[in-house]
C-alpha cells in the first residue's frame, strides 16, 4: 500500500503551495496543514491513544515539516514526506515513554471483556475505548520502532519497502523486526489470555 | 480430522474468515484441540489489537489554527533556541582563538613581565626586587635574600 491510501487531500499539487510558503506566506502554510492534517492524524493517532499527546506531536510534525520544508524536493509527493516526519515525530515521542504493564490483573474490567472479544474474533463498538486502551498496552510492550512496524505494515497496510522508507531503514530490517515483534506480542497476548482463561476456570 | 500442524500453518487463513467457511476437519480439531483454540484467539487478538490501533484519529476542530499560533512564524524562543547560537559560534570562537595563538608564537612575543608601580623603585632587598620584575643583581643574590630572611 502506498501511503495515497491514508487520508489525504486529492489530486493536489503542493508545489505552488510550498513555494509560497517558502515566500514567507502564513496562509499558504495554514492551507497546506489544513490539507494534510488528516494524513497526520491517521499515522500519529495510530500510535499514541492520548488526544492531547498526538495534537503535540501532530502539531511538531507540521513545525520539523515547516523547518525542512527547503529541503523538499519540489516537484515531488508531499504526502510521503510528511509522512515520514509524522512516523520519526512519533517515535521520538514513544522513545521516552515508560512501558506500561499487561498483566491480567492490571486490566481494567471493561479491558478484559475487550481482550476476550477481541479473541472471540467480536467487535463492540460500543466499548471501542476500552479496547484502544488494551491496544495501547499491548503495543506499548514492544520497542518504539517495532511497534511503529507493526501499525505500518500490519495496521495500516503499508508495503514493507514503503515503512522503511518512512522510519529510515532497509526493507530486509523491516522483515526481521516484524517477524520479531509480531513473535513478541503473540507471546504476550498468549501469556495474557492464558492467566484470563484459568481466573475465569478458577471462578467457574 | 486435522491436526495442530495444519491448523498452526494456516492460522493467517482461519482468522480472517468465519468458522462456518473452515474445512470440517479443521473445525473439529480446533474444537477439540485446547492449544489451537488458544492459537486462534492468540491470532484474533493480536491481529484486532493492531487494527484498533492503526485507526488513527481525526484532527480537532481549529488544529491548523492553532499550528499557526504556535509557530513556525510566531515560535516562542525557547532553551533550546537559546543555547543553539552558542554552539554554532563554538568552532568559530576555537578557530579565532587558536589563530591569535599562532600570530603570538610567531610574533615571538611573551606576556609582559611584572613591572614595579613608580613609588616601589626602591626596593629593600632583593628578593623584592625578583618579585617586582625589576631584576636583582644576580640569582645568588635573590637566594641570599631569601636564606638570610628564613634565618
Amino acid at each position: 500500500m502506498e501511503v495515497s491510501a491514508l487520508p489525504q487531500p486529492a489530486d493536489y499539487d503542493d508545489t505552488d503551495l510550498v513555494q509560497q510558503v517558502l515566500a514567507g506566506d502564513e496562509t499558504a502554510f495554514e492551507d497546506l496543514v489544513r490539507r494534510h492534517q488528516g494524513l497526520v492524524f491517521s499515522i500519529v493517532g495510530g500510535f499514541l491513544r492520548s488526544p492531547q499527546e498526538v495534537e503535540e506531536v501532530a502539531q511538531e510534525t507540521f513545525l520539523r515539516a515547516f523547518r525542512g520544508l527547503s529541503s523538499f524536493r519540489l516537484g515531488g509527493r508531499l504526502a510521503p514526506w510528511i509522512a515520514r516526519i509524522a512516523t520519526t515525530t512519533t517515535l521520538d515521542r514513544l522513545r521516552r515513554r515508560h512501558v506500561t504493564e499487561l498483566g491480567w490483573d492490571d486490566l481494567s474490567e471493561r479491558e478484559r471483556r475487550a481482550a476476550e472479544d477481541l479473541a472471540a474474533g467480536e467487535t463492540r463498538e460500543d466499548d471501542a475505548v476500552a479496547a484502544r486502551d488494551l491496544a495501547e498496552r499491548a503495543l506499548d510492550r514492544l520497542k518504539p520502532k517495532d511497534r511503529v512496524l507493526v501499525v505500518l505494515v500490519d495496521g495500516h497496510g503499508f508495503a514493507p519497502v514503503e515503512a522503511a522508507r518512512m522510519v529510515g531503514t532497509t526493507a530486509l530490517a523491516v522483515r526481521v523486526r516484524l517477524h520479531r515483534a509480531r513473535r513478541a506480542l503473540r507471546h504476550e497476548l498468549e501469556t495474557l489470555l492464558a492467566v484470563g482463561w484459568s481466573r475465569k476456570e478458577g471462578e467457574s | 480430522m486435522s491436526d495442530c500442524r495444519t491448523v498452526q500453518a494456516s492460522l493467517d487463513v482461519l482468522v480472517t474468515r468465519a468458522k462456518s467457511a473452515w474445512p470440517r476437519a479443521v473445525a473439529a480439531h480446533v474444537a477439540a484441540c485446547e492449544r489451537c483454540a488458544h492459537s486462534l484467539a492468540v491470532e484474533r487478538l493480536a491481529r484486532g489489537l493492531v487494527a484498533v490501533a492503526a485507526r488513527g484519529s481525526a484532527p480537532p476542530v481549529g488544529f491548523a489554527g492553532r499550528v499557526i499560533a504556535a509557530g513556525p512564524h510566531a515560535r516562542t524562543v525557547g532553551a533550546d533556541d537559546f543555547w543553539r547560537p552558542a554552539w554554532i559560534a563554538l568552532p568559530a570562537f576555537g578557530a579565532i582563538t587558536a589563530a591569535l595563538l599562532v600570530l603570538a608564537l610567531l610574533a615571538g612575543t611573551r606576556p609582559p613581565a611584572l613591572r614595579a608601580a613608580p613609588g616601589l623603585l626602591a626596593p629593600t632587598s632583593a628578593a623584592e626586587q625578583l618579585v617586582s620584575g625589576t631584576g636583582a643583581d644576580s640569582i645568588d643574590a635573590a637566594l641570599a635574600a631569601i636564606l638570610m630572611n628564613r634565618s
